[in-house]
């Protein structure tokens, strides 16, 4: 679904990723784990179409698509979404109806009929459930005044109605408590099926005790320094990132 | 000077108009000798510079007639807002009957027959005493006079709609209102200016003073439609005394010459001010919010906060000034204009400013001019919403924050309607948001 060959970004003249390559398959979940600065935000980033961002080699084909060549708007329509690491505010926006201008652009994208009011508002309820939102976060402004932990609930929400086909989660744990944590693993959790991938990019291996992964990268200074299986999460919680740093 | 008097001034008669009491006539006296004197600003005064009345005091105008028509027009255009409407026409308030317990409405022309001591501690006592303010001094004939009485606590607003009738030849009308919100007083008022469909030129020079007693609570939305034709000039003067609250919620919508000064004095302490305002410009409207706080009593909290979206070839001028006394200690004077620019060939003079006698007080003020925010705008792209709508709908959201701090949910819905109705894509962005 997702295939990243030799990619190079470098931001303001400054090479950040160094020659990524990266292959997932629908229904896989892949964690990217690595430390401050090594390029973690920069590839979510850069797959979701932020400005700024240069691509200097190398490519991202999405569906056997070049990625790299379509507008952010026109990537979330083929399906790629991005949980942001810190969601933005949007004062006098209500969530609601942001939602659902995104929700039907992605329907007209895909030549599906757009959703009424009345229609949106039971499908966004129903979302909400399943990823134990309240109700009243709903009708306020696109995370303006939310806890931490409700800002990254509402992008496992928006997540959930947006069906896409890929979600890259950038750091989606950072800074919850562990109920917080559950909650919204457990609705990333619901979201995993056989067509869906997962790229889920955290700092912590407390995460992945909770989305548990197929396969984890070791991302260190722009490259992804080791793979392997869930247990390589599980090692690096141990040894730290030093060993494969001073490897690299 | 001349025999022949030209223009605005020619207005102004030598001889004060003789009716009233003492005090109000000793007022018409000063106005007019003080017009006399100094005239009306030009560019070299500071509150003026961005604003020019060349063409405003350059014009005649004959004085306005009550148009018999407003009340209608009124009721075809604002439809049931839920509010005690009463509508002045050319200044005149017609009649004044069915308000809400514990509010009074009268005619100034007839409080000033009848009981001119009920006013007498405030007109001509709040608004600046020179240049247009001084002309409505000088000229007025009638307005209104508001009483929320005390301890009254008033749910319906009170809703004064202000109609202007343009003619085949320039107008000009002076509508003077008085707001006195006696102690431990709870209520919402609205003013409405609304011009009608004409062919010349239209003044409305509009003073108004309001008086918020000691722990009393007002919230004042104030609405200016703008036409061409229309020439709105007007001072809003706000003292407050101890432990009181004011909002002030101003929504001014282009117009051909848009203009308020409004002041906000505390002269008792442990008292809040919310000064919001939203504005937005088009083709080559002009309008010029002068906004001024004076913290002569301590532990008192100003927040002005205004907003603009400015279009076409449109001029936006705001000009805050804070004033914090040497004895106004514990006071908080905090100022914000912030500006979207949606077009290359529009304007913005804005400029905060503080003056601090006081040293142990809290204060900040700022000013930006920029497109909509960028991380706002990836973060809705990034969602699948296309660039050109995302934009629309933040444009709106700039200034729907504040509109939305408007106390009565009808008049949230009929600003935001009347931006959209100004704003590019604005049908699509109502659909989005309904």
């Amino acid at each position: 679904m997702l295939k990243i060959e030799n990619l190079h970004v470098s931001v303001d003249g400054k090479a950040i990723l160094k020659g990524i390559d990266l292959e997932i398959a629908p229904g896989e979940v892949h964690a990217i784990m690595g430390p401050n600065g090594s390029g973690k935000s920069t590839l979510s980033y850069v797959l979701a179409g932020r400005e700024g961002y240069e691509v200097t080699k190398g490519r991202v084909l999405f569906e056997g698509e070049d990625l790299m060549e379509m507008d952010p708007e026109a990537r979330a329509a083929k399906g790629v979404f991005l949980a942001f690491q810190y969601p933005v505010e949007i004062p006098g926006v209500n969530n609601v109806y942001f939602l659902k201008a995104a929700v039907n652009a992605i329907r007209r994208a895909r030549g599906e009929a757009e959703l009424d009011a009345i229609q949106f508002m039971k499908y966004a309820r129903e979302k909400a459930k399943t990823v134990q939102l309240p109700q009243e976060l709903l009708k306020r402004a696109v995370n303006s005044g939310f806890s931490g932990g409700e800002k990254k609930r509402n992008e496992i929400f928006q997540m959930a109605a947006l069906e896409p086909k890929l979600a890259i989660l950038d750091e989606t744990d950072s800074g919850l408590d562990i109920d917080a944590l559950r909650i919204v693993s457990d609705g990333v959790n619901a979201l995993r099926s056989e067509e869906r991938a997962m790229l889920v990019i955290t700092h912590y291996q407390r995460l992945l005790d909770y989305i548990v992964p197929d396969k984890v990268h070791v991302l260190v200074g722009g490259k992804i320094a080791k793979s392997g299986d869930k247990e390589l999460a599980k090692e690096l919680e141990s040894t730290g990132y030093a060993e494969i740093q001073a490897q690299a | 000077m001349t025999d022949r008097v030209e223009g605005l001034m020619a207005a102004v008669p030598a001889e004060p108009r003789g009716e009233g009491p003492e005090w109000l006539q000793g007022l018409r006296r000063e106005a007019t000798a003080t017009l006399r004197s100094t005239g009306f600003p030009g560019k070299k005064h500071e509150a003026w510079r961005f604003t020019s009345v060349r063409d405003v005091v350059g014009t005649t105008y004959e004085t306005a007639e009550a148009d018999d028509g407003a009340q209608a027009f009124v009721d075809e255009t604002l439809g049931d807002d839920g509010t005690f409407r009463l509508v002045l026409a050319e200044g005149r308030l017609a009649a004044a009957s069915g308000a809400p317990a514990g509010v009074s409405v009268r005619s100034l022309a007839e409080v000033l027959e009848n009981e001119p001591s009920l006013v007498e501690p405030v007109l001509g006592k709040l608004a600046p005493a020179e240049h247009f303010a001084a002309l409505s001094s000088a000229l007025f004939e009638d307005g209104a006079v508001v009483v929320f009485e005390k301890n009254a606590v008033v749910e319906t607003p009170v809703h004064l709609v202000h109609v202007a009738s343009p003619g085949a030849a320039p107008k000009a009308s002076y509508p003077r209102v008085v707001v006195l919100a006696r102690e431990g007083s709870q209520a919402t008022l609205v003013e409405s200016f609304l011009t009608r469909d004409g062919e010349a030129k239209h003044l409305t020079n509009t003073v108004c003073e309001v008086q918020v007693g000691a722990n009393a609570r007002l919230d004042h939305a104030r609405i200016t439609d703008g036409t061409p034709r229309a020439l709105q000039l007007a001072y809003l003067s706000v003292a407050l005394d101890r432990d009181a609250f004011y909002g002030s919620r101003v929504v001014s919508l282009g117009g051909g010459l848009t203009r308020l000064e409004l002041t906000t004095r505390f002269i008792g302490p442990g008292s809040e001010a919310h000064l919001d305002g939203v504005y937005h410009v088009d083709g080559s409207e002009h309008v010029d919010h002068q906004v001024r706080v004076e913290h002569a009593a301590g532990h008192c909290t100003s927040h002005v906060r205004y907003r603009g979206l400015l279009d076409g070839r449109g001029h936006a001028v705001f000009n805050a000034m804070g004033i914090v006394q040497r004895d106004a200690q514990q006071s908080a004077a905090h100022q914000e204009n912030r500006n979207l620019l949606l077009s290359d060939d529009a304007t913005i003079d804005t400029k905060p400013h503080l003056e601090i006698d006081a040293d142990d007080i809290s204060a900040s003020h700022g000013a930006t001019i920029g497109t909509v925010d960028e991380s706002s705008l990836f973060y809705m792209r990034s969602r699948g919403v296309p660039e050109s709508q995302a934009r629309d709908i933040l444009t709106f959201a700039f200034v729907r924050e504040l509109i939305d701090r408007i106390a009565h949910a009808p008049l949230v819905k009929r600003a935001s309607d009347r931006v959209l109705d100004r704003l590019p894509h604005g049908d699509a962005i109502r659909e989005l948001t309904e």
